[in-house]
């Protein structure tokens, strides 16, 4: 009499067929295979579920993992499963305790579940415990997976430092993942190593010459040399693998500004805008850019819109302020620059823009008494060329006092132009890698 | 890699049959010398799922099919092995059938072994021996049975307890006085030299089964040289690969369904997880030399590692991979890598680059390359849809090898950016600013302020109508009706239910009018329940007071309030202007 064949007789093809893609076939054959053990195989219950979840139906695949944990409660990979589906469902709570009861079940520490343990409390919000699984998943797997979480989390609590460190242990044990290379760039750009930075992001860029993120960030660097046409070329390969990526339209909009190619660049920040319409900074840029070509209506409202997301950055009321002063708005020029001032007190770009505003609007006195702090200020710091020649100009125009009225206006309007120049100059400066941290998230 | 290289095709189309029909997976397909005169035949196992086929055993002499054999059960896998060093030189063919391991020998069955079964509980053992005796009660005794974990029953309890009562005596009495055994399939196979590196050489079965046992076979006696787990966790051999001898030194890679890859020494009972993959494996190669393993995901990457587990490269592929196969090439002294795609290609990797591709009819489903008849290097491609093609490599190909360098990263094509031409329309706009901009930018104010202020109008104005007889929240929705022309009038309401699902109740209509103008038959209506995209209409009659002269008043509105019982915010309000009474009908 010959003995019945086992229950997980086929259970290897059912699997082999599965990692093939051959999902039709699979599907028949777990249903053979379930319809023949009268429905106890754990095994074809299990591969289901996957197959179901792969196929989006979370919900099914859920019942079918259930059943499998009724077959075999100590099934430790089920009940990962069934965390998993509910993980895709956005039902963290009840993920995690899945992950924990996995965690119970399972017979030897398995990294996975601490990863996994460690993301649905990042998005419970538990940033410490999930610290403390992310760092238990780093030690046992080594896995890039694993570390990203742990720098995501240590950056979220704005730890970079740290997060640098862990990044650069990742590099060791996987070292030719772009994704590892590239994050640790960014963040050594971040912190201003700038070298660094470009060490990582280049060798990032060895391994995958379109990453389109180490190309925005090697384009940033090169971009704050001044060597606007080699970033440009970096940012048209960018572009074109990345089409919507509101941080490269918005430097190479930067880098045709800098090249004095006003349409080009509002062209750029115009789309820059249209992929995220509530991005102050590509706001504020279109503003300069606008008061750059003689447009203050239109910058105005740009550099309106900006101050109006973001009612704490100086730079933008000092960028209204001069649109207001071009549009004989005096009253209210004064009133964005006094807010401007009152953010940030001794920041030189901002005095001399006040103080030429000052001098066109005939107010001499407050201007050369703001002037004198700004000189003040010029001894302190270390403040770039343009300002200090806008600030030779301003000494011979009070210099020249009783000159006719006619000459001094127009040679302010003339250092207006200039000093606007300059905060933009500034603002491209510091802002691309500014732009790159939203784009991270 | 230019086209023009690409086009003249380093492999010679030998022969291709679509109608063979075949159901060959990977590993079950191996070029081997079985009938020892030195001309290579092709054999493979040709699976049939149907439960009223059976699977076969086929041998290809050239392209001739010349043996077929029925086998007893659905293989799981096919390798061939040089059991002795008697002349001529004969190698066995074993195929694994369930927990069986059938040895074929010159075509012939030679012997059949079986894995050995694992414990089973002894309560199991005890109900077994139970059943035997006479006058058993099979359903007490079938509870025992029940209380054992299933998992650890052997497949005939199993079977026992999966059928309907009135089968169970029948089947009992089939097994009394046997002992139940718990065998487990074998999934996986492959062979190890036992001594020495040489193609002919003798090596032994390697045999991995459900249960995460691998055996080693003696090739001889077929006695178990070694026995160990595939890891100190469950794990189910998928793919096994060996690499080095027996008798010397050895590693037995094994990439697991768990989606680990796990690697056993010589002496170890156990075997080392050795790399964690976050995908399916697909498939697996050895790469003997730098001891590399080649993995393909289901994610489309084959991924590269040393035997320390390191990952050395990744590289993406085209589409899904369905199964991998070394190609050694002796002559120049490398090892290529043949990728099968779906949708019908072989890609040909050395390292990570592709260096060159052939077709095949579909998705292929097997690989073998190596010696068939007298030639070399021959690849057979066996496809999902049941080809077989066998394709002959030139002498010639060297596949451009010493000159790799020259391929260097892709050059990248540098596009200008995609900008919009400046429009006639934005530079005039942008003229016309430079011209006025201070107009522009009052009057745009002015018109700002005009606009936000009749927003402000128009949302002041819809606050204090009331007329809005729709309530988004409750999703019920109230229309009226008034017929008649006075001074008696008949009020129609009608309450729709908008939700689809849940229906309403505990409502109640509430009529609000001056008792001094109208007199209502009912100022207050209770509602039932109204089921989910259904209505309900009620009717009051509306009694104008006419004043002592008999004429009728200036018409007003009856308010009507919707609430829900004990609750003292009406859900909806809606007022009713009810039409003036017709004068010439009160004359008549």
């Amino acid at each position: 009499m010959p003995e019945p064949n086992p229950l997980e007789k086929l259970n290897w093809l059912i699997h082999f067929q599965h990692v093939r893609g051959e999902i039709v076939q699979c599907k028949n054959l777990i249903k053979n295979e379930i319809k023949r053990s009268g429905g106890r195989n754990e095994f074809a219950y299990f591969k289901q579920g996957i197959i179901l979840r792969e196929e989006g139906k979370t919900q099914e695949a859920l019942e079918s993992f259930q059943t499998c944990m009724k077959l075999n409660p100590e099934n430790a990979d089920a009940i990962k499963q069934v965390g998993k589906c509910l993980y895709e469902m956005r039902r963290f709570r009840l993920s995690l305790e899945a992950y924990l009861e996995a965690e119970k079940v399972s017979t030897c520490p398995d990294w996975q579940i601490y990863y996994n343990i460690g993301q649905c409390l990042m998005r419970l919000g538990e940033t410490a415990k999930s610290k403390e699984y992310a760092h238990k998943a780093v030690q046992l797997g080594k896995h890039e997976a694993a570390y990203s979480l742990l720098i995501k989390i240590l950056t979220s609590e704005g730890d970079l430092r740290s997060a640098i460190s862990v990044c650069n242990a990742a590099i060791e044990s996987c070292p030719d993942s772009v994704n590892l290379l590239t994050e640790t760039g960014l963040l050594c750009l971040k912190l201003g190593q700038t070298q660094f930075a470009f060490e990582r992001l280049s060798s990032a860029l060895a391994l995958d010459p379109v990453c389109a993120k180490a190309l925005l960030g090697i384009g940033c660097i090169t971009q704050s040399h001044d060597e606007h046409d080699v970033a440009l070329t970096k940012y048209k390969v960018a572009v074109s693998y990345e089409p919507n990526s509101v941080a490269l339209w918005n430097n190479i909009g930067l880098c045709f500004y800098s090249k004095q190619k006003y349409v080009a660049a509002i062209s750029c920040l115009k789309r820059a805008l249209w992929i995220s319409p509530t991005n102050w900074r590509v706001l504020f840029n279109l503003g300069l850019v606008h008061l750059a070509t003689y447009q203050p209506a239109s910058a105005f409202n740009f550099l309106c819109a900006a101050v109006n997301l973001r009612p704490d950055v100086p730079h933008s009321f000092t960028g209204l302020g001069c649109a207001l002063f071009e549009l004989n708005d005096g009253e209210n020029a004064e009133r964005a620059f006094k807010q401007a001032m009152a953010l940030a007190p001794d920041d030189p770009v901002i005095v001399v823009n006040n103080v030429v505003c000052l001098a066109g609007m005939d107010r001499k006195e407050e201007a050369k008494d703001l002037f004198q702090k700004f000189n003040s200020l010029l001894q302190d710091g270390v403040v770039s060329k343009e300002v200090v020649a806008i600030a030779e100009k301003l000494a011979t125009v009070f210099e020249v006092d009783g000159n006719d009225e006619s000459y001094k206006n127009e040679e302010s309007k003339d250092v207006i132009n200039k000093s606007i120049n300059e905060t933009d100059e500034l603002a491209s400066g510091d802002l691309s890698p500014r732009e790159l941290a939203a784009d991270e998230v | 890699m230019s086209r023009g290289e690409l086009n003249i095709s380093r492999w010679l189309e030998a022969h291709s049959d679509r109608s063979a029909g075949l159901n060959t997976f990977a590993r079950n397909a191996i070029l081997a010398d079985v009938c020892g005169d030195g001309d290579f035949r092709l054999v493979l196992t040709d699976v049939r799922l149907e439960a009223d086929k059976r699977s076969r055993l086929k041998v290809y002499k050239g392209t001739l099919l010349t043996s077929d054999q029925v086998l007893p059960d659905i293989p799981s896998s096919l390798i061939s092995f040089y059991s002795d060093e008697l002349e001529p030189r004969v190698p066995s063919i074993a195929v694994a059938c369930g927990s069986d391991l059938l040895i074929y020998k010159n075509n012939k069955p030679f012997y059949k072994f079986c894995v050995p079964p694992s414990p089973i509980t002894p309560l199991e053992e005890e109900t077994w021996k139970r059943f035997g005796e006479p006058n058993c009660d099979f359903a007490q005794v079938m509870t025992d049975l029940k209380s054992v974990r299933f998992n650890q029953l052997s497949a005939r309890s199993q079977e026992l307890l999966t059928l309907p009562p009135e089968q169970v005596p029948e089947y009992i009495t089939r097994f009394t006085g046997l002992t139940p055994l718990k065998t487990s399939p074998i999934v996986s196979m492959t062979t190890l030299n036992r001594f020495s590196e040489d193609k002919s050489a003798i090596a032994c079965p390697v045999l991995g089964t459900e249960s995460g046992i691998i055996y080693i076979l003696d090739s001889q006696t077929f006695t178990i040289l070694h026995q160990a787990d595939v890891c100190n966790v469950r794990t189910t051999p998928a793919i096994i690969k060996t690499a080095g001898m027996f008798d010397v030194e050895y590693r037995i890679v094994i990439a697991c369904r768990e989606n680990s890859i796990c690697v056993l020494r010589r002496g170890w009972l156990e075997g080392k997880s050795l790399i964690q993959m976050t995908e399916d494996i697909v498939d697996m190669v050895l790469v003997p030399g730098d001891n590399f393993i080649v993995v393909a995901t289901a994610s489309k990457f084959l991924h590269c590692y040393t035997k320390r587990g390191q990952r050395v490269w990744s590289a993406p592929v085209f589409s899904p991979v369905t199964c991998l196969c070394l190609v050694p090439l002796k002559h120049l002294s490398t090892h290529l890598i043949a990728v099968g795609l779906k949708g019908g290609s072989v890609h040909l990797y050395h390292g990570r680059q592709p260096v060159d591709y052939t077709n095949s009819p579909d998705s292929p489903s097997a690989l073998v390359f190596g010696q068939l008849g007298q030639e070399e290097h021959v690849m057979v491609v066996i496809t999902m849809a049941g080809t077989i093609n066998f394709k002959i490599l030139k002498r010639t190909a060297d596949f451009n090898l010493s000159n790799q360098d020259k391929l260097a990263a892709p050059t990248l094509q540098t596009k200008p950016l995609p900008l919009p031409k400046r429009s006639k329309l934005f530079i005039e706009q942008s003229m016309r600013e430079r011209q006025n901009p201070i107009e522009m930018h009052q009057s745009f104010q002015e018109d700002l302020v005009r606009l936000r202020l009749t927003a402000a109008r128009a949302l002041v104005h819809s606050l204090t109508d009331q007329s809005g007889a729709g309530n988004a929240q409750e999703e019920i929705k109230l229309s009226a009706q008034v017929l008649g022309l006075g001074p008696k009038f008949t009020l129609i309401l009608t309450l729709e239910n908008m939700n689809a699902e849940k229906p309403i109740y505990n409502f109640l209509v509430v009529f609000h009018a001056k008792p001094s103008v109208y007199k209502l038959s009912t100022y207050v209506v209770f509602v039932p329940l109204i089921p989910p995209s259904l209505s309900y209409k009620m009717e009051t009659k509306v009694t104008e007071v006419l004043t002592n002269e008999g004429v009728p008043q200036p018409p007003q509105a009856i308010r009507v309030f919707v609430m829900r019982k004990e609750q003292a915010n009406p859900v909806l309000a809606a007022s009713i202007n009810m039409p003036p009474t017709d004068m010439t009908g009160l004359l008549l």
